[in-house]
């Protein structure tokens, strides 16, 4: 009897037993969406760079004319317009001479030099001996 | 033959009555006033092959340039320039049948340039 009652207790406890180990069934998964949001950060002055200093780099700019060869210009140009002033005239030589140098001269360089030049072809004391405009 | 001459009336009239105004300037310079004017087709057309009307609107990376030059049938030569943004843009309305009027000042300076552009100018040909 003592052994039938062991037995049914055994049988029981490892009844109770493999039920309490087998797995059970869990709900499927959530599905998680993770965001990354951020959130601008003020950045203190104190290590906050100045704004040219975060700037894009500029690009390379274009080597300005060394100061010889400006002065070197004016002063063709200075020659040129007193050649043609003590001539009278101003031929296809000069107006292409001037045609190349206006671009190689600086704003105030510039109109010094047509200040000279423009009134006398306007007042006719320069004639313009060209086949086209004087330059 | 009756018949060939009303046709041919006919043809005449309706050319006359459908041609719009047509007018034309040839380079005009006034060196007391410091003006230059002309319409860009009759300056080309005229027989003397010596009147020219031009100009030219040239810009860097840092300043702009505007010149513009006439010669009147008589030889007479002006021209003028300037660095203004205005007298610059006022070139970009030429084309090849405008009329063109600029002044300038004492030292050459273009101070103002007046482009019209209507039917009656003579169209530039060839």
């Amino acid at each position: 009897m003592t052994r039938v009652l062991f037995a049914s207790f055994v049988a029981a406890a490892v009844g109770y037993l493999a039920g309490a180990m087998r797995p059970t069934p869990r709900p499927s998964a959530p599905v998680v969406e993770t965001r990354v949001v951020r959130v601008p950060t003020p950045i203190p002055a104190s290590i906050a760079l100045p704004a040219h200093a975060r700037a894009e780099p500029e690009p390379p700019q274009r080597r300005p004319e060394p100061a010889s060869e400006h002065r070197a210009a004016v002063e063709v140009g200075r020659a040129l317009v007193a050649r043609v002033l003590a001539a009278g005239r101003l031929v296809d030589e000069d107006a292409a001479a001037l045609r190349a140098l206006l671009p190689r001269l600086e704003g105030a360089d510039d109109e010094e030099l047509m200040a000279t030049l423009l009134p006398a072809i306007n007042d006719g004391r320069v004639l313009v001996a060209t086949d086209g405009p004087p330059f | 033959m009756r018949r060939l001459l009303l046709i041919v009336g006919i043809l005449g009239f309706s050319t006359t009555a459908f041609a719009g105004y047509k007018w034309g300037q040839p380079v005009t310079i006034d060196t007391t006033a410091r003006s230059a004017t002309g319409t860009m087709g009759t300056a080309r057309a005229t027989a003397d092959s010596v009147q020219y009307l031009e100009c030219a609107a040239s810009a860097g990376t840092s300043n702009v340039v505007a010149q513009c030059w006439a010669r009147d049938a008589a030889g007479t030569t002006v021209a003028c320039r300037s660095f203004n943004n205005y007298i610059f843009s006022a070139l970009a309305a030429i084309n090849s049948d405008s009329r063109i009027t600029f002044t300038w000042d004492a030292t050459g300076t273009c101070t103002t340039v007046s482009v019209q552009t209507g039917s009656s100018y003579q169209p530039k040909t060839p």
